[in-house]
C-alpha cells in the first residue's frame, strides 16, 4: 500500500514537472500521453495547466525595438575575412565587369545616386562653362545649384551622429540647423540630412563644431573651387 | 470535461528542424557574407528577446547578441548536425549571457526580491487596476528570479524549446532543466502578490 502511494506520488510530480512543456506542445508522443492520462484524474495537474497556459499567454513582456542594421553594421568590421571579402558564393574568379558591378551593387542607394550624378554634373557645368565663355561678364551670377538640381531642392549633408548621442541631442542639432533626415542610417550609421539651399553652408559650418557629430560632409558639388 | 490543452500553439516560435538554417551555414563556411547577413537577420529578434529576458541588462543584449553571431561566423564549420541550428546557436547565446554577466558581477543563480522591484503600494492591487496590472506583475516576478530560470522560463513560453533542447542549450542534464522550471513555478507562486495569484 505505501509503495502505491509513493509511486503515485511519484507520477504526480513527474507529470507536474512536464506540464509547461505539455502546454506548449512540446512533449514527445510518450510523455503526452503520459500527462494525458494524468489529467483525467487529478485535480490539482488540471489547475496547474491552466496556471501555465495564463504563463504561456502572458507574453509578459515584448522586447526592445533594436536596430538589426546598425547592430549588423557594427558586427560586420570584426567578421573573418574569407566572410568580409565576399558576398557571394564562392566561385571562379569574375570579370572585372562582375566585381565592378557587384561593388556597385554593394554601396548604399543614396552613395550610388552621388556616383552617377557626378559625371553628369561634371559634364553640364563643363558645356556651361564652354558655352558661358563669350558671354559679357555682366551676365547676372546667381548662387550656385548643381544643374541636375531644381533652385528649390534642398542641399544634401550626410552625417554621423557619435554613437552616445541621444535622440534628443540629434534633435536639437537638427532643428539648429533647419535640417531634417532623408536617409539613412546606412551600413556605415551615417545619415542624409535635407536643408534649404540658403542654409547648408552655414549648416555645415555649425554642425563640424557639434560635439555629437562625427563626420559631416556636403552631397553637393562644391562652390566654384 | 478537460479543456483541449497540450496543442501546439501558432503564435510561439515551434523549434522544429529548419532546413533553410542548415543550408545558411553550409553556405556561411564557404565563406558567403550574405548568407551570414540573412541568419542574422533571422535570428536577431528571437536572441534579442531571448537575451534581454535572461540577462535583464539591456545595454549588454547587442554586444552578447553580436559576440554570439561572431562566434556563429568563425566556428560555422564546427556545428555537426547533432542537434538543430537553433539550438547551437542559443546555446552560444546562453554561454556568451552568462560570462557577460560574471564579467559584471551579476549572479547568474541567485534570485532577487520582488520588493526591489515593485514599490509598497503595488503589492496588493486595488480590483480595478488588478487586471491591468497583472501582466506587468508577473513579468516583473519573473524578473526577480535568477538569470538561469529566467532562461529555462523563456525558452520554453517565447522560445517554444522542448526540454531536451532546453537542457542541449544550457548545457546540463534533462532533471535540472525540469528541476529549475519546477523552482521557478515555485518561487513565482511566493513572489505574486496573493490577489495576482489567484487570477493567475
Amino acid at each position: 500500500m505505501t509503495a502505491r502511494i509513493v509511486n503515485l506520488s511519484a507520477a504526480h510530480q513527474n507529470v507536474q514537472e512536464l506540464l509547461p512543456w505539455f502546454v506548449m506542445g512540446t512533449l514527445d508522443e510518450d510523455d503526452r500521453l503520459t500527462v494525458d492520462q494524468h489529467l483525467e484524474s487529478c485535480v490539482a495537474c488540471r489547475r496547474e495547466v491552466e496556471w501555465h497556459e495564463q504563463m504561456r499567454d502572458a507574453n509578459i513582456a515584448q522586447p526592445l525595438q533594436r536596430d538589426a542594421d546598425r547592430a549588423f553594421a557594427a558586427l560586420r568590421a570584426r567578421l573573418p575575412g574569407q566572410l568580409q571579402a565576399g558576398t557571394q558564393e564562392p566561385r571562379a574568379r569574375a570579370s572585372w565587369f562582375a566585381s565592378a558591378a557587384e561593388w556597385w551593387r554593394a554601396q548604399a542607394a543614396w552613395l550610388r545616386w552621388s556616383f552617377a550624378l557626378q559625371p553628369v554634373a561634371i559634364g553640364a557645368l563643363a558645356i556651361a562653362l564652354i558655352l558661358g565663355a563669350g558671354r559679357p561678364a555682366s551676365v547676372p551670377q546667381g548662387a550656385f545649384h548643381a544643374l541636375s538640381r531644381t533652385l528649390d531642392t534642398p542641399a544634401r549633408l550626410v552625417v554621423v551622429f557619435s554613437p552616445q548621442a541621444t535622440q534628443s541631442e540629434m534633435r536639437r542639432v537638427l532643428l539648429a540647423n533647419g535640417a531634417r533626415i532623408v536617409d539613412g542610417p546606412t551600413a556605415a550609421d551615417a545619415y542624409v540630412l535635407a536643408v534649404a539651399p540658403e542654409r547648408a553652408e552655414n549648416a555645415l559650418r555649425q554642425l563640424r563644431t557639434e560635439s555629437s557629430v562625427l563626420l559631416i560632409q556636403s552631397l553637393e558639388a562644391e562652390k566654384g573651387h | 470535461m478537460l479543456r483541449k490543452i497540450g496543442k501546439p500553439v501558432p503564435d510561439v516560435p515551434q523549434s522544429s528542424v529548419n532546413a533553410d538554417d542548415v543550408a545558411l551555414i553550409e553556405r556561411v563556411v564557404a565563406g558567403d557574407l550574405r548568407a551570414f547577413e540573412t541568419l542574422y537577420r533571422s535570428y536577431f529578434p528571437r536572441l534579442t528577446r531571448f537575451l534581454e529576458r535572461m540577462m535583464r541588462r539591456p545595454e549588454l543584449v547587442e554586444e552578447v547578441l553580436n559576440d554570439t553571431m561572431l562566434v556563429v561566423a568563425r566556428n560555422a564549420q564546427k556545428y555537426n548536425h547533432a542537434s538543430k541550428v537553433s539550438t547551437w546557436i542559443f546555446a552560444i547565446a546562453y554561454r556568451k549571457a552568462l560570462k557577460a554577466l560574471r564579467d559584471v558581477n551579476d549572479p547568474v543563480d541567485l534570485d532577487g526580491s520582488l520588493d526591489d522591484l515593485l514599490g509598497p503600494d503595488q503589492h496588493e492591487p486595488k480590483d480595478e487596476m488588478m487586471q491591468l496590472q497583472l501582466r506587468r506583475v508577473l513579468g516583473e516576478a519573473v524578473e526577480a528570479l535568477s538569470a538561469n530560470h529566467r532562461a529555462v522560463i523563456e525558452l520554453t513560453y517565447f522560445q517554444g524549446a522542448g526540454y531536451r533542447e532546453i537542457a542541449d542549450i544550457m548545457g546540463c542534464p534533462i532533471e535540472t532543466v525540469k528541476t529549475r522550471m519546477f523552482h521557478a513555478r515555485r518561487r513565482l507562486k511566493a513572489l505574486l502578490p496573493a490577489h495576482s495569484e489567484d487570477l493567475l
